[in-house]
């Protein structure tokens, strides 16, 4: 047996000579690997994460050979990480999905059958037969569809057109609900518009980064270069890791913060409180630029109201959504009597987004319990520091913000966005940078990183969200849908003006029986979200059809009941949209194999199958009321669609894509420079609909602060990408900052222009004390938000926290990178990260198999106690991308009651070794 | 690459109607839900993970690997452990890989295109590995003993034309993995 400590010493003893010979010597003279013969490259962009690096991309035949990172690019500069480079394996799993498969028996489609290869029309046929069934019986309520932050800006278009337009339902929604939506809700209460003011270049432009739960090392790898480069290159650069583990993200900070989960909220407010008691407070920028804002604390937790459909286990935690009995820190954070009892009914859960206005000296106030000795007492994370130590380090912290030389980029990712009070906390980080003037400046800024390649550019610019239109739009607002029924060409009352179905909800509808056909396009649902064996029980067991389209069979391809060949990154036309704006678009370099078909053919396709008199006719929906509508019904607009030319036996096919406009793009088109289409092949048309509805896309956000450039302008040599608003050609760096946006009237220094919620009563920090309105044109928000405790907290019987995250091998839910053989061997299977000490104390080693186990459901996970992530002592970390390894089973799905997006990050455990008995007597239905 | 075809998997198959009648088909077998995708068994079941077993020879004592196309940065053929964390004054990969030139049985040399800025300085060869390539477990990985949970058919020294492929007529459920066939459902 090996002697582990003397190996270690020796090994690092040998490499440190080694080093000191090498270091300095002239370069290697190594041979670049250079371009096989009959290969021809073209730009592309990766199919991963929210960077958006450029790639390029070759192709041998009809076969993508290899992908390198592309120099050109200014996002990665001819760097990839490793997942990067696998944008070539992912098209070649042998198992890709090259025909529908539907559960059948007897030559019929059966719940209970088994997968049998069908034709196209056959699926199609028995996708219409059903989805007909549940309409008639339910009304567009009862249909949906699971959309993705990796659909292509066409694709997402598409879908969310069908099912908005085409068949009057909002169950659209996407899984960048999981991974953004607190992002989103964030910056439209701050902003009154989406998306980032700054971009990638406040990277190279600032000298202070901090990572607010996000582990940039490993999930943003690319920016994270971009950051070392600074930091190597720069003693006064500094960067700071404010995490509730450690990870790789450390390694090459300047200060590790480790902080207890759901701490943030106090550790935010004890910099804000700082930067007010030091009169560090930019007066000039706050006067010109902001409001100061708050709103209520009893909004819940955005779980069920109902504990109807709770497991018996689960019913103590569900009651807090209706009743929450504060903890003594949270007493002191929202100035009561800490040693009173405070029984706090959660009035507010359905009304949690409300805000109104309050003076700075309202917001003084607010901040004045969260000091240094409150704060660092609540928010330190791993037991085993000093609190001397933790409470420098906070100080530290504040200083940077502080200083008035300083310039200061915060970066946050699912440890902010993955949290049930997430609009509170993107809105806190808001709180500090514009108190302190470090918003919307070269170098300065708070910033949100998307996880999905085209959550921005799709998911949330598209708006295939319940509560979305185009370009910011929302389907509650009639300005909105008038403006969308005009350029889609709708007869007016064709939009429903009731919000639909949130990602999550649309599990609990499965389950309660209000949705009953599902399509599930470009994500796994089934194994993203949290509390997953209610939904998994709901699609299996309940009368309802699932239909599920990907490239590979996954988990939530095991329970659908339709499953649909879809095409991949390389085999379609496509664009993405990333976390700076920067939309990228690329063309198809081979074909799909066998009878896989693009998203975007399927969603025609199937369009196909309506007639207008079976979508536009009255349609009951539950719950609506708005202005000019009837209660709880869509009106017929037939006989208005008449006037428009459109007969009750148009096809929705002709109306939302087939359309004159559309069809005047011709295929092919030179800007194809000969690759191939397959939409257009399968379709059998001569018009070229990735390009006709990018173009009709763009419609809606020209002169409304989102214009992209013109389809073709992507395409040209020397275009890498442009981040929106693009204005004259030209593409916006910062915007809300006169310097450098169009949209800033002429001489104003800066103007939060977005025209969203800027228009608000006022009140102090409890209620509203005056109703009058008041506009707030041009200002962005100051918000006070209050600590808060989680939704569910360690206790006696469940004694650990649980965080669930990524790796870098694997993206997301690892159906693409556990095909790729480097990537699946770095990182097999999801491990188990758990502190020695918490190991020992249940018998468990390295290696060993645990239970992990929740009110909510257990699984098995192998016991890490080294590696990547030494968490501190009370919490453990189980990766998601592991579909064995199911630990969704475990987490609660409980979400942020404004923006609905689940917390992920912090649930109750409980961990034990799996004895041998234990495979026949408990490893079964879990 | 072992091919991951079950015999048993013939059997099924070559009961399997022909493409484009099999919907008609009465009575015919096919391919169970707990058999599709990387995990055999049900999603109601829980799934045992298998140990891992890393990596963790001694630098120069495993073989390399190939990569897999020429623009692949090389996986690591050692153990890692003993070398990490990277951090801002301690580069271990940097302090063996950064040789000039290598003879047998020397690590392997960090290319030429490590010391190149491409952002700030793209015509320049620096003395140094630029700051951007500093943190090598961005691209460079180690590996374990793990098998593939399925095939991969990249290939880029055999790619060709579809037709190529498609005229080998292997349906898509030959290439599907172990797991997915001859699956009890306990």
């Amino acid at each position: 047996m090996r002697n582990e400590l003397s190996r270690r010493e020796f090994v690092k003893a040998s490499v440190a000579a080694a080093a000191a010979l090498s270091v300095g010597l002239p370069l290697p003279a190594g041979a670049k690997p250079g371009d096989r013969e009959g290969w021809s490259w073209d730009k592309g962009v990766c199919r991963f994460c929210g960077v958006g690096c450029g790639i390029q991309v070759a192709t041998d035949g009809e076969r993508v050979v290899a992908v390198k990172g592309d120099p050109e690019n200014p996002v990665n500069r001819g760097l990839l990480c490793v997942k990067g480079y696998a944008n070539a394996q992912i098209h070649y799993g042998a198992d890709r999905l090259e025909k529908p498969l539907m559960r059948m028996k007897d030559g019929e489609f059966h719940k209970k059958g088994d997968f049998v290869p069908v034709s196209w029309d056959r699926a199609f046929d028995e996708m219409e037969r059903q989805f007909k069934r549940f309409d008639r019986e339910q009304g567009p309520t009862a249909v949906g569809i699971m959309g993705s932050g990796q659909y292509t800006v066409q694709e997402g278009y598409a879908a969310v057109k069908l099912t908005k337009a085409g068949w009057r339902s909002n169950n659209i929604d996407p899984n960048a609900r999981h991974c953004m939506a607190s992002a989103v809700a964030g910056f439209m209460q701050s902003f009154g518009i989406d998306e980032p003011s700054g971009c990638y270049d406040d990277i190279e432009l600032t000298d202070t980064v901090v990572t607010w739960g996000a582990n940039m090392a490993e999930m943003h790898p690319m920016l994270w270069a971009r950051v070392a480069d600074r930091r190597l290159g720069d003693d006064e650069y500094r960067v700071v890791n404010l995490t509730t583990f450690r990870n790789r993200t450390s390694d090459l900070a300047d200060t590790e913060i480790v902080i207890a989960p759901q701490t943030d909220l106090a550790v935010w407010n004890y910099i804000a409180r700082e930067i007010v008691e030091r009169d560090a407070v930019d007066r000039e920028f706050v006067d010109e630029n902001c409001v100061f804002a708050t709103g209520p604390y009893d909004i819940g937790y955005g779980m069920r109201p109902t504990d109807e459909y709770a497991f018996e286990a689960e019913e103590e935690i569900q009651k807090r959504e209706e009743v929450v009995v504060l903890t003594r820190a949270e007493a002191i954070a929202q100035r009561k009597d800490p040693d009173q009892r405070h029984v706090v009914p959660q009035e507010n859960a359905d009304s949690a987004g409300k805000h109104w206005l309050i003076s700075f000296e309202e917001l003084r106030r607010a901040l004045e319990p969260y000091t240094l000795d409150f704060v660092a007492e609540l928010a330190k994370g791993d037991p085993e520091e000093d609190l001397g130590a933790f409470k420098e380090k906070l100080r530290e912290l504040a200083d940077l913000y502080a200083d008035p030389d300083r310039k200061v980029v915060s970066y946050w990712t699912m440890g902010f966005n993955q949290h049930s009070r997430g609009t509170w906390v993107n809105e806190q980080a808001y709180m500090v940078h514009l108190l302190t003037g470090k918003q919307a400046k070269p170098g300065n800024g708070a910033f949100s990183l998307t996880g999905q390649p085209s959550a921005c550019g799709t998911a949330r610019e598209v708006g295939t969200f319940a509560h979305r239109l185009p370009a910011d739009m929302v389907v509650g607002n009639p300005e909105h849908r008038k403006r969308s029924e005009e350029i889609w060409k709708l007869p007016p009352k064709t939009l429903n003006p009731k919000v639909g179905s949130h990602i999550t909800k649309m599990m609990r509808d499965l389950e309660d029986g209000s949705l009953r056909w599902l399509w599930v396009q470009v994500t796994n649902p089934f194994q993203s979200t949290a509390n997953a064996n209610h939904w998994i029980q709901a699609a299996r067991e309940m009368d309802n059809f699932i239909v599920v389209a990907d490239v590979y069979p996954t988990l939530s391809s095991k329970v659908a009941d339709l499953i649909l060949p879809a095409a991949m990154h390389f085999e379609k036309w496509g664009a993405y949209g990333n976390s700076e704006r920067r939309t990228q678009l690329w063309r198809q370099q081979v074909l799909p194999p066998g009878e896989a078909r693009s998203d975007l053919w399927q969603v025609m396709e199937f369009s196909k199958r309506f007639t207008l008199k079976e979508v536009w006719g009255e349609q009951p929906v539950p719950g609506l009321e708005a202005e000019g509508f009837e209660a709880g019904k869509l009106p017929s607009v037939l006989s208005a669609a008449k006037t428009m030319g459109y007969g009750p036996e148009t096809s929705l096919y002709d109306v939302l894509f087939a359309t004159e406009a559309n069809r005047a793009f011709e295929w092919p088109d030179p800007v194809a420079e000969g690759h191939a289409n397959c939409t257009a092949e399968a379709a059998g048309i001569d018009w070229f609909p990735e390009k006709a509805l990018f173009q009709e896309y763009v419609r809606f956000g020209r002169d409304h602060y989102h214009d992209l450039a013109d389809f073709d302008v992507y395409y040209r040599d020397d275009v890498r990408g442009l981040r929106w608003p693009v204005r004259n050609g030209e593409e916006t760096r910062w915007r809300f900052n006169g310097e450098y946006d169009p949209y800033v009237k002429k001489g104003a220094g800066f103007e939060f222009y977005g025209p969203a919620l800027k228009s608000l009563p006022r009140g102090d920090l409890d209620e509203i004390t005056d109703p009058e309105k008041r506009s707030l044109a041009g200002k962005a928000k100051i918000f006070f938000r209050p600590y808060a405790a989680p939704a569910e907290s360690p206790g006696e019987e469940y004694d650990l926290w649980l965080s669930t995250g990524r790796v870098l091998e694997h993206w997301h839910s690892g159906t693409m990178t556990r095909r790729v053989p480097e990537l699946h061997s770095a990182m097999p299977t999801a491990l188990l990260y758990i502190h020695r000490e918490d190991a020992k104390a249940r018998n468990l080693e390295r290696g060993d198999l645990a239970w992990v186990e929740s009110r909510r459901g257990k699984i098995q996970a192998r016991v890490e106690t080294e590696g990547r992530n030494p968490v501190p002592r009370g919490l453990v970390f189980v990766p998601w991308f592991d579909e064995g390894v199911f630990i969704n089973k475990v987490t609660l799905d409980a979400t942020c009651p404004i923006s609905k997006e689940t917390d992920f990050k912090k649930c109750a455990v409980r961990v034990r070794p799996v004895r041998g008995s234990d495979e026949s007597s408990e490893g079964r239905r879990s | 690459m072992r091919r991951l075809v079950a015999v048993g998997t013939m059997v099924i198959l070559a009961t399997w109607p022909a493409t484009g009648a099999e919907e008609k088909a009465k009575g015919e077998k096919g391919i169970p839900p707990e058999g599709i995708s990387l995990v055999e068994g049900s999603v109601f079941e829980v799934y045992t993970p298998p140990p891992v077993s890393w990596n963790e020879a001694y630098p120069g004592e495993a073989p390399l690997q190939d990569p897999a196309h020429p623009e692949m940065p090389p996986v690591i053929p050692h153990g890692v452990q003993d070398f990490l964390p990277l951090e801002l004054d301690a580069n271990f990969c940097v302090g063996c890989h950064g040789i000039e030139e290598a003879e047998e049985g020397d690590p392997t040399p960090i290319p030429e295109s490590h010391y190149v800025d491409n952002r700030n300085a793209p015509e320049k060869t620096k003395e140094e590995i630029v700051g951007s390539r500093y943190y090598c477990l961005s691209c460079h990985v180690a590996q374990s003993e793990a098998e593939p949970l399925v095939e991969n058919e990249f290939d880029p020294v055999k790619a060709g034309p579809p037709s190529e492929k498609a005229s080998e007529e292997i349906p898509w459920q030959l290439r599907m993995p172990l797991a997915c066939f001859g699956h009890s459902g306990g």
